[in-house]
């Protein structure tokens, strides 16, 4: 017998697009300072579902500096990369058969709306969902959002160091983002798979226990190491 | 604090959630709720994260570290008896990662899925998020809750593409025996469907029982889904590293599926798991004797409370019976936590008709066990008082 394959898996098949191999870099000084500390005290079990929080409080302090947005470490939720900070958002915000719009970086929701049961499209104004990120640039960015319907959610990916513009910024937005980022890729940590998720309260909760769901908290470890060496987000 | 009114509407994960919420409020609790084991991860696998978090680490393949990989297949040949090779192995964030990624690989809407009552609820959004639908099949106390295949066969429809065993099972503590496993495998193969086997807790079982999976059986491989991981065998739930065991184009088509998912297991954590694949695990053997004198130590204090229930044949959990204390089990585990400061989870977190049970681990040093039970005791004979009365 071959093992049947769901129509999701079918499609999504050689589809990954794995990086060759990098070579590795050592952690900071400082992250490995705080993995072996970490050690020491026993942190090898579950953390609380959302992540330690002196890490979140962190990230909040970080995003709220970087964007002058009052975040709250309440908002944050820790998570294994920005991959699952998109892909829970994906899974929870949207219902099969709607539509995502992604002007630009399509290729990093692409998988996750197949996995959804979702359309992926630059059609703007039939979105439930707009994905935008920084690298893309305030003016494309406030570009889409003048053109989405009222009730079209923002998912924003915090991934250029140098911006300090957020979609929550702009009038009609501040409750109507969710915002991701990696702690990995700017801080020599991408091998600890390590991010951040800030959510409006009517969505925390639900973008939480499907997190909870997929893989119950991230690494205790990596989360120390970020908390670390996380400076600028 | 949450009220009982704010709790009773929960079920599933969402109310072992909310209690162990609930519990961070009641100073000196003593959880007996989820199953995240109190041990320490053994020194050699702790040393070898030290070493490795010193030196330079890369991003690990989507599936695994190759050197990961071959260990958990040669481990699973070795130890279970599925003759499999690294291709056949993908390493997850974690055993609940893993079950996300099977059923999103193997179930379409409107597929149907058996799942033995009660169960592990957490499996739950794996399942609902594809568009398929569990179908419940009963298990009984008297055959510790093993499963019938009868069970399963009257409810076996064209729809039907999995079966869901976890063995040992969490909550009910039973184990599939490898005669049961035999009639099972016959009728996947008669009926063309996946048998999808959590074995998270298979170093586990207890005298005089044997841990067995089902892939072991001739003709198998091409039928059977194993999930596995770290976790609860060298107490590292912190580190997130599960593993999938299945037909290499199930595993690729589920790291195409990771990708999107959370992408590649930190590194750090799949060298400490490398280490207790490698490792000797003599370790697993320290934790099994361990482990097993607490369940002798709980089964008696929970005896000698008048609550009744079959003694598990593997894993961290006893599911008792609390009929005998008149009192529905949400509002008794409410009561038991406030006034005895002690966390247990009740069976509704586990399936809907199993409102008179209890899921209580076994994961406390054995001193904080008696205290507990102690507790736990008095407060049932307080009740019980107040109910004759």
């Amino acid at each position: 017998m071959t093992m049947h394959l769901s129509s999701r898996a079918q499609a999504l098949l050689g589809q990954s697009g794995e990086s060759p191999p990098e070579a590795g870099v050592p952690m900071d000084p400082a992250a490995i300072r705080a993995v072996l500390d970490a050690l020491n005290r026993g942190e090898t079990h579950y953390t609380d579902r959302p992540g330690i929080q002196p890490l979140r409080k962190k990230v909040a302090e970080g995003l709220s500096l970087k964007f002058a947005l009052p975040f709250q470490a309440s908002d944050i939720i820790i998570t294994c990369g920005a991959t699952e900070g998109r892909f829970v958002t994906l899974q929870q915000i949207i219902a099969a058969g709607d539509n995502v719009a992604a002007p630009d970086h399509a290729e990093r929701i692409a998988g996750g709306a197949v996995i959804r049961g979702a359309k992926v499209s630059t059609d703007l104004t039939a979105a439930k969902l707009l994905y935008v990120a920084s690298s893309s640039g305030q003016t494309a960015i406030e570009t889409s959002l003048s053109q989405v319907a009222a009730d079209c959610l923002v998912l924003f990916e915090v991934d250029d160091a140098e911006s300090d513009f957020h979609p929550s910024q702009v009038s009609g937005f501040s409750d109507r983002v969710i915002t991701v980022g990696d702690l990995g890729t700017m801080q020599d940590l991408a091998s600890a798979r390590i991010g951040y998720l800030a959510a409006p309260a009517q969505t925390a909760n639900g973008l939480r226990d499907f997190k909870q769901a997929l893989t119950i908290c991230s690494t205790n470890l990596s989360q120390w190491a970020a908390l670390a060496v996380v400076e600028d987000l | 604090m949450s009220t009982f009114a704010d709790i009773q509407k929960l079920d599933g994960a969402k109310l072992r959630y909310a209690l162990m919420d609930l519990a961070k409020e009641v100073p000196d609790a003593i959880a007996l709720g989820r199953g995240d084991p109190d041990l320490p991860t053994p020194a050699f696998i702790v040393e070898a994260a030290r070493k490795a978090a010193a030196g330079p680490l890369a991003v690990a393949p989507l599936a695994g570290l190759p050197a990961l990989r071959d260990a958990i297949a040669r481990n699973a040949a070795r130890d279970h008896g599925i003759a499999v090779g690294s291709d056949n192995v993908l390493v997850t964030t974690g055993g609940q990662e893993g079950l996300f990624l099977v059923m999103s690989a193997l179930l379409d809407p409107g597929d149907e899925i058996l799942v033995p009552d009660p169960r592990y609820s957490s499996y739950d959004q794996a399942i609902s998020h594809t568009g398929a639908t569990f179908v419940s099949v009963p298990t009984f106390a008297e055959e510790g809750f093993d499963i019938r295949p009868e069970e399963v066969e009257r409810r076996i429809t064209p729809k039907t593409r999995a079966l869901l065993l976890v063995t040992p099972s969490n909550p009910t503590g039973g184990i599939i025996r490898p005669e049961t496993a035999l009639a099972l495998a016959e009728l996947a193969k008669r009926h063309n469907f996946v048998i999808v086997s959590d074995e998270i807790y298979g170093k586990f079982v207890w005298e005089p029982y044997r841990h067995f999976s089902i892939a072991s059986l001739p003709g198998m491989l091409d039928h059977v889904i194993t999930l596995s991981g770290f976790s609860k065998a060298y107490a590292m739930t912190g580190w997130r590293v599960g593993y999938v065991i299945a037909p290499e184009r199930m595993i690729a088509a589920m790291t195409d599926i990771k990708a999107h998912t959370t992408g590649p297991v930190a590194t750090l954590s799949q060298v400490a798991a490398l280490a207790a694949a490698e490792g000797d695990d003599s370790c697993v053997r320290d934790f099994r004797a361990i482990y097993d004198e607490r369940r002798r130590i709980l089964g008696s204090g929970l005896s000698a409370m008048g609550l009744q229930f079959g003694e598990p044949r593997g894993g961290f959990f006893f599911w008792a019976d609390s009929s005998s204390t008149g009192m529905r089990a949400l509002e008794l585990c409410y009561l038991l936590l406030k006034e005895a400061r002690v966390l247990i989870f009740p069976g509704t977190a586990f399936g809907e008709s199993w409102s008179n049970h209890l899921r209580i681990t076994t994961l406390q040093p054995t001193e904080v066990l008696d205290q507990a039970a102690e507790r736990m005791k008095a407060a049932l004979a307080q009740i019980r008082e107040a109910g004759a009365a």
